[in-house]
């Protein structure tokens, strides 16, 4: 008992440093620490991860006057929406429900707050903090689905679409990357 | 004993007529090229056809993309998950496209000729065929 709750204490500091990433750097990603995760779980977590990042883009369009930050920002609704659209499709064939879970909570709690902090900027404050933002929660989630989600999916179908997603998201990082260099964040 | 009469040469170019025929005919028809979008590349990336051929893209990937020449007369349009596009190349040349979503995607399609039997009304129209 005493293991499990480290276990899941631990994977949802991990989680919340990947919700909002703000000290991310100093994460241990080690998917050894984190606790294992069913097929329903798994697919709430990486349903709630794009539904994030589709926020997080939603609330740079709103702010952002920047045509990288801007275009980038359509980029992660677009794509981030359809990947979620193939995992509703898949969840509706398999006539099954997501499981809400302790990972999928300390996301979105740390996604809250980063789009706090966020809204509180303007200008190339935002944009920077968008863009490098980005580049960070791609990392960390792209790590998080090759490491822990694919390995431990036991669905074909599922594993076959977080693999497909992987490659999206991280032609994501990619272009993140590109945009922080770009904007000179320094 | 079989005689076998010598053939007139009004009936040997009626011959040589029906033999011709469907060769011409088969050279018309243009070829069909496929290139597949797959984790976020164009497969070929790099495609010689000849002048009236036609290419048809399908993504295979979950993120829509486009192939959209650098010249903007011509694109696919968005194309979803399981989606095609054909468009037909009746003029030589060699056309870079990217994907108008993900700039990091690129390709180029040549286009020798000539062998435009078939052209259509605008250059490089590269027009949206069925």
């Amino acid at each position: 008992m005493y293991n499990k709750l480290t276990s899941v204490l631990a994977a949802s500091a991990a989680w919340v440093l990947l919700a909002g990433s703000a000290g991310a750097q100093g994460m241990d990603s080690d998917a050894a620490m984190q606790p294992a995760m069913n097929d329903l779980e798994i697919a709430h977590s990486a349903y709630s991860a794009g539904s994030i990042d589709i926020r997080y883009a939603h609330l740079a369009l709103g702010i952002s006057d920047d045509r990288s930050v801007r275009e980038f920002a359509e980029l992660m609704i677009r794509d981030h929406a359809a990947v979620n659209e193939a995992a509703g499709a898949l969840v509706e064939k398999l006539q099954v429900t997501p499981q809400d879970n302790e990972l999928s909570r300390q996301l979105n709690a740390g996604a809250a707050d980063k789009r706090r902090e966020l809204a509180g900027l303007a200008g190339a404050a935002f944009d920077c903090g968008y863009a490098q933002n980005e580049l960070q929660y791609h990392q960390l989630v792209n790590a998080t689905v090759e490491e822990r989600f694919i390995p431990s999916a036991t669905v074909p179908e599922l594993k076959a679409l977080l693999s497909q997603a992987l490659a999206t998201f991280k032609a994501h990082e990619q272009h993140a990357a590109k945009m922080v260099t770009e904007l000179d964040c320094g | 004993m079989t005689r076998i009469r010598p053939m007139r040469p009004a009936r040997l170019l009626v011959l040589a007529g029906l033999l011709v025929a469907p060769a011409a005919g088969a050279a018309a028809e243009p070829t069909v090229h496929t290139v597949r979008i797959h984790q976020f590349t164009f497969a070929p990336a790099e495609l010689a056809v000849r002048t009236g051929d036609a290419v048809i893209w399908v993504n295979g990937d979950l993120a829509p993309h486009t192939a959209t020449g650098s010249d903007p007369q011509w694109d696919t349009g968005p194309l979803e998950q399981g989606q095609s596009q054909r468009l037909a190349f009746p003029d030589a040349g060699t056309f870079a496209y990217r994907c108008l979503y993900h700039p990091q995607m690129r390709g180029t399609i040549a286009v020798r000729g000539p062998r435009a039997d078939r052209r259509p009304s605008s250059p490089l129209s590269a027009a949206a065929a069925p």
